[in-house]
């Protein structure tokens, strides 16, 4: 039987620290009431690992963390919501500056960002920040967002205690769903992209948490006889996008999903990439770019593709008179 | 709470001789001499980078590495010319980085507000305000996990301590007993806004009351005073207490840049002048001179000018 969401990575993160040696998980209410969600429900650590419950000081904890893993220490700090990582910017930024400038990966320690991304809507507008991708790009830092079973086990194992600093981002409403335990067709070993489907058809590349929705619309055309290779792409400085451009070139439609308000979208950046390579596939952005001023406040706050739209996309791209 | 009682005057007699050793009064003047010829440097416009001097921090710097073991690390902040000079011992180390001729282990550039020399124990200097000071608890905490000895410094100002990081941190070192030895050098300004022009007084002495962490101050111009108070406070948060140190100085020099900063500025630094800045128990140097005497002064600062 499935897992759930939660609880499958819950496991993953035990693997690793049952095994790791001296490690701290700190977080606020990391070991009291519902244990952040669920999110550090069922936790474990090894006989020299520390789980610490925590005040209420987000900036000071992500210095903690970069400063544990400049003296060669490995922690993870558990966190509530993405809003709250707002406060703690200024060393996301200004001290990973330092850090990666000054100190070789060998001298460090292992730290982890490990949050929720509230996303199941009605949450407010003060708790509704779903965007790690501005995260990722304000600080130029590996954040990755776990979609599925294959994604937990790559990413936690690979990078939840690992020398450098990364953010790993849970949906929650995704959080009582059963995990989406399906296999990986690629897998690019820093954990920056993953491919699901294959097809010549058309391209979809899936960003956040629009994972699930990139393969429902897959699964949707492969019954009209349309195949699709379906990525998800993590945000990775310096990620490797040949299997992209590959893809595109071969499938001359890309569909790009991102279901984070962010403006400014890393799709845009595989568009331009695209285009620096000579590769020009049509394409159909199906992302939000901010929102309209009431859905800041509570409001319904889900990212679902319209069935027809892709096929339209299609059918219109079929239409055109071939170029002389 | 230990508090120590400050009189520069009977510091110098009972305090200064038997603590402030021959070496640590030369380290002052040597410090003081460096950051003369920086200055003079800085007039020449040598350097593409911003630099903070830190006329009248000297005896801080050379205190706090006095008290520092090899199992400490120390944070600092932009003002850091003095503690990376107390630390590296040498002026040419600091120029190469002043010169981007040097990269730092990782390959950047650092500079000075962000100036760590390897080799110094200066694990971390941070240019914005408040900053350093939740890093540093980070590598105290690391001390506890990894049941590791040795004591984190992290240097902060009666400007950055109004942040929310400095308040933060002294929370959270207080709750997990951190090794932690936070050091205010209080120098009455941020920039060029006085306490008075900029807020409210805080007593930081009822602040770490409040909170349960030790307090010490002392006179930042005196070593054997400053070396008093950051020594017991290292012992005090190397048993799990940590301690907040309140150094009292003064700032002799610009904010960044040669003194003087404009044609019409009223400060005046000149190496022609003699090393000390200010004849007055507020500068460093004035104290080294109260404890040698003229005559043994001169002769120091002379042989201090021949070797270099």
């Amino acid at each position: 039987m499935n897992k759930n969401y939660i609880t499958q990575i819950v496991e993953e993160v035990n693997s690793v620290t049952e095994h790791c040696g001296p490690v701290l998980l700190f977080g606020e209410n990391i070991d009291t009431g519902s244990k952040l969600s669920g999110l550090a429900r069922g936790l474990t650590v090894n006989q020299e690992g520390r789980i610490l419950n925590v005040g209420n000081c987000e900036l000071t904890h992500i210095g903690v963390g970069l400063g544990m893993m400049m003296d060669g220490g490995n922690s993870a700090v558990f966190m509530k919501q993405l809003d709250f990582l707002l406060l703690g910017l200024d060393q996301l930024v200004n001290t990973f500056n330092f850090i990666r400038s000054t100190n070789p990966l060998e001298r460090l320690g292992s730290f982890t960002i490990f949050l929720i991304i509230c996303d199941q809507g009605y949450q407010g507008p003060q708790s509704s920040l779903n965007s790690a991708g501005d995260v990722a790009s304000l600080g130029n830092i590996n954040v990755y967002c776990l979609n599925t079973v294959e994604e937990a086990r790559s990413v936690v194992g690979a990078q939840f205690v690992s020398p450098g600093f990364r953010v790993i981002c849970t949906s929650q409403r995704l959080f009582g769903t059963p995990a989406l335990d399906i296999p990986t067709e690629m897998t690019a070993a820093d954990s920056s992209l993953f491919r699901y489907r294959s097809g010549d058809d058309l391209t979809i590349a899936c960003y956040n948490f629009s994972l699930r929705e990139g393969l429902r619309v897959a699964d949707q055309l492969s019954a009209s006889d349309i195949k699709s290779d379906v990525f998800h792409v993590n945000f990775v400085p310096g990620i490797d996008l040949a299997p992209i451009i590959e893809s595109c070139s071969r499938t001359g439609a890309l569909v790009l999903l991102d279901d984070s308000k962010t403006v400014t979208k890393f799709g845009d950046g595989l568009v331009t990439e695209l285009h620096a390579r000579d590769v020009k596939p049509e394409v159909l952005s199906l992302s939000r770019r901010g929102s309209e001023g009431m859905d800041y406040g509570v409001s319904e706050d889900q990212f679902v593709v319209e069935d027809h739209s892709v096929l339209d996309f299609l059918e219109e791209i079929r239409s055109r008179p071939a170029a002389s | 709470m230990t508090k120590i009682v400050e009189d520069s005057s009977r510091v110098c007699d009972s305090i200064l001789d038997p603590i402030a050793s021959n070496e640590t009064v030369l380290a002052v003047l040597k410090l003081r001499y460096w950051q003369h010829l920086l200055n003079e440097m800085l007039k020449e416009k040598q350097f593409r980078i911003p630099i903070h001097l830190g006329f009248g921090h000297e005896a801080a710097a050379v205190a706090l590495d006095n008290c520092m073991t090899m199992e400490d690390t120390l944070c600092l902040t932009h003002r850091n010319v003095a503690y990376n000079l107390a630390r590296i011992k040498s002026l040419d180390a600091i120029l190469r980085h002043y010169r981007l001729e040097e990269c730092s282990a990782g390959g950047g550039l650092m500079g000075s507000m962000n100036l760590a020399v390897d080799g110094s124990d200066i694990a971390y200097t941070s240019s914005i305000l408040g900053n350093n000071l939740p890093v540093a608890a980070g590598m105290a905490m690391n001390r506890l996990v990894m049941r590791r000895s040795g004591v984190v410094f992290v240097l902060t100002g009666d400007g950055a301590m109004e942040e929310g990081s400095f308040w933060e941190t002294l929370v959270f070192s207080c709750s997990h007993q951190l090794p932690l030895v936070i050091l205010v050098e209080n120098n009455d300004h941020s920039m060029s806004s006085t306490i008075k022009q900029r807020r409210c007084n805080i007593d930081i002495d009822q602040v770490c009351k409040g909170i349960g962490i030790e307090y010490f101050s002392a006179s930042g111009a005196v070593v054997g005073d400053s070396i008093t108070a950051l020594s017991q406070a290292r012992v005090s948060a190397e048993s799990g207490n940590p301690a907040c140190v309140e150094l009292r100085l003064s700032t002799f020099c610009q904010h960044a840049g040669p003194t003087p900063g404009w044609p019409d500025d009223p400060l005046r630094i000149a190496i022609e002048d003699g090393l000390l800045v200010e004849d007055s128990p507020a500068d460093p140097v004035y104290h080294v001179r109260e404890a040698l005497g003229v005559d043994k002064f001169m002769t120091v600062s002379h042989e201090l000018l021949k070797v270099d």
